[in-house]
């Protein structure tokens, strides 16, 4: 099959007064049509600076220094901003981290979806968008769409004002969705009702979901395949059960070891990975996760360790992990050959 | 809405009321009267005078004279000219200043917030430096010497202007740029950081992603929310352009209100006073009540109830 969306060895960086803040290192990964795939990492890992690389949504100090997006094997870093406003939303659309913020204030909630639609559809007349409005409302169970549609974002709550979100992203019937952390600034409650309905509408309409979040757990319930994120680079890939059976990567282990989601029954034991995030100026020595890692060696903080492939859908950036390699016949010097031109082994 | 305008319309009349009895008591606790003079009136003429002016009667009786004066709008005469009613000075000063002050005010609206859009559009760009370097002039250099600057350039010096009245349409171009630069400066510098600032939100972000055209962007999403702290200054600034500056109108030998009001001062023309002060604060008042309106209109979270 072929990918729908691939992100090949993606640099973002931002230019600011401190200097060049690198968010996004060197990111791989395919997009399967149908497929649900979660992106993890800590705040700041470059999980949204990545997502939003792919539509160009980014800030006005920020710059893709390297790499390609492809949407059905076409550059999307070529296309011109007009070809580019035709993808948006209607081929890969968006729900984006924070729901207070994500509307405009002054636009009521069925003007700012009809948008959506009257953008890709400008022959459709006032009327038979607001059917579909209302039809969408619907879709996203919002109760009362009649009275809802002439309200603005303050009379909604979160977890109604991410419903519209969702109605917006899923507007134009969308191939992919890139849901950002849609979860995270609501409770826990909310959030299972919102996943809920993020399912059974992937599931009716058959769309592919790039899902970020920094919830393990979250990702357990959802996705298919998983893909960890640490100081802008994946740290590892595998499928979902394999993931959780085998982790292998010291940071993923630690990912797993703080989430309250995941370890619901052995309370007391959360243990959250000491240390903090990697200043994301500037280039690292080494690996970004080595002063944080238990098991680092000395070549952890010296040398950036390559990608190796465990498997053709297990892959891992960790120095302890070449030294099994090795055992599986890998030597050290095709794991960095094979990591030079890798990219399509997945 | 009528109960919203009720209950605006009753405030501005409480306000109102306090302004005119402050205003009172402050031009009575201030020594000397109307008719002091370096050389002392024969006690006679005085007491006439205070007697024709009710000046003998107690403070709160001369306090409801004046009030009931006001509901018939009637100011009362003028203390120092005879035979005038301050109404006679509103009535000729007024219309020249508001004339100048509304024309002022369309040139400040149609030029700062196109300027102001275009500068935060451009940001960071030599156009964006260019208008934001003779903003920051606008709003530092006082008025009087952008005025005397003025003058000298384009009256002395190259003789395109007049330098005094408001006959033709050219006597109105110098009046109006240095009135109305300061005002224009700021109102560009206002509308320029908060476009910057409302393009900066995570809204805008959702509308550039549903595919939306840049200008599509700016229009419906970005405008009208940069519009809301511009309209909050343009009340007082409107009242402040219409009625009249003194400084101005005195440069360019124009008769408005600002004249007057600084002339009665000095003279200690009691009514006069009181009565430009009463009119300049209802003014104030009903202008911030039409800028309320417009904030209705622009942001519907607003409700009424
Ligand atoms: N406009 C910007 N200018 C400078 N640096 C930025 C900008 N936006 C993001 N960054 C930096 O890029 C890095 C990655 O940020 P990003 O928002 O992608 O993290 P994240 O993984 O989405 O985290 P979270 O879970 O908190 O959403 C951070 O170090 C952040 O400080
Ligand atoms: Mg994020």
């Amino acid at each position: 099959m072929e990918p729908i969306l691939q992100v090949k060895n993606l640099r973002t960086s931002f230019m600011t007064a401190n200097g060049e803040v690198q968010a996004v290192r060197g990111v791989d990964f395919d997009l399967y049509p149908g497929e649900i795939v979660g992106v993890v990492g800590e705040s700041g890992s470059g999980k949204s600076v990545m997502s939003m690389s792919i539509l160009n949504l980014l800030a006005d100090n920020a710059v893709i220094k390297d790499g390609d997006i492809l949407y059905w094997g076409n550059s999307l870093l070529n296309f011109s901003k007009k070809e580019i406003r035709k993808i948006r939303g209607k081929e890969i659309a968006m729900v984006f981290q924070d729901p207070m913020s994500s509307l405009n204030p002054l636009m009521s909630i069925g003007k700012q979806i009809g948008e959506m639609i009257a953008v890709h559809n400008p022959e459709l007349s006032k009327l038979e968008i607001k059917v579909q409005v209302l039809d969408l409302l619907k879709k996203v169970r919002i109760p009362e769409p009649e009275k809802r549609f002439n309200q603005l974002p303050n009379e909604f709550s979160g977890g109604m004002r991410q419903r519209v979100m969702i109605a917006i992203a899923l507007a134009c019937a969308p191939s992919v969705l890139i849901a950002d952390e849609p979860t995270t600034a609501l409770d826990v409650t909310i959030q299972d009702q919102i996943l809920k309905l993020l399912r059974s509408l992937q599931e009716e309409m058959q769309m592919s979901i790039l899902f970020i979040t920094h919830d393990l757990g979250v990702v357990a319930e959802t996705c298919t395949r998983v893909i960890v994120m640490y100081g802008g680079m994946i740290m590892e890939e595998a499928a979902i059960d394999d993931l959780f059976e085998q982790p292998i990567h010291p940071y993923t282990k630690g990912l797993m070891k703080s989430m309250p989601s995941i370890n619901q029954d052995r309370k007391g034991e959360l243990e959250p990975i000491p240390g903090s995030p990697p200043d994301m100026l500037g280039d690292f020595a080494g690996c970004p996760f080595a002063p944080r890692c238990k098991e680092a060696r000395r070549i952890c903080g010296k040398l950036l360790p390559p990608e190796v492939y465990l498997d053709p859908t297990h892959r891992v950036r960790c120095w302890l992990v070449t030294e099994q390699a090795k055992q599986i016949k890998i030597s050290q010097d095709e794991v960095l050959t094979n990591n030079a031109g890798r990219g399509n082994n997945a | 809405m009528l109960k919203f305008a009720g209950k605006r319309v009753g405030m501005m009349i409480i306000s109102l009321f306090i302004i005119i009895l402050i205003t009172f008591i402050m031009m009575h606790a201030v020594p000397g009267g109307p008719f002091t003079r370096e050389r002392e009136l024969p006690e006679k003429v005085e007491k006439a005078l205070n007697e024709k002016y009710k000046l003998d009667d107690s403070l709160p009786e001369q306090f409801f004279d004046y009030i009931k004066g006001l509901v018939r709008f009637d100011l009362g005469p003028s203390f120092k000219y005879q035979g005038i009613t301050v109404n006679d000075f509103i009535e000729n000063g007024f219309p020249i200043s508001a004339k100048l002050g509304g024309v002022t005010l369309v040139f400040i609206l149609l030029s700062a917030i196109p300027l102001g859009i275009w500068s935060a559009l451009k940001n960071g760009r030599w156009q964006d430096g260019a208008i934001m370097l003779i903003a920051t002039l606008g709003v530092t250099i006082p008025s009087f010497i952008v005025a005397t600057l003025l003058l000298y350039l384009f009256s002395y010096q190259l003789n395109i202007f007049p330098t005094y009245g408001l006959e033709s349409w050219q006597s109105y171009v110098l009046p109006v740029l240095a009135l109305g630069g300061y005002s224009m400066a700021f109102i560009a510098r206002l509308m320029r950081s908060s476009l910057l600032e409302v393009m900066g939100q995570d809204y805008i972000r959702t509308a550039r992603s549903k595919g939306l055209s840049e200008t599509q962007v700016v229009v419906k999403h970005g405008l009208r929310n940069a519009l809301i702290p511009v309209i909050t200054i343009l009340g007082p600034t409107v009242a402040n352009l219409l009625t009249g500056s003194f400084v101005i109108e005195k440069i360019f030998a124009i008769p408005g209100m600002g004249v007057y009001f600084v002339d009665s001062v000095g003279q200690r023309d009691y009514t006069a006073i009181m009565g430009i002060t009463v009119f300049y604060a209802t003014f104030l008042l009903v202008m911030t009540f039409i800028v309320d309106l417009f904030y209705l209109m622009i942001d519907p979270r607003i409700k009424l109830d």
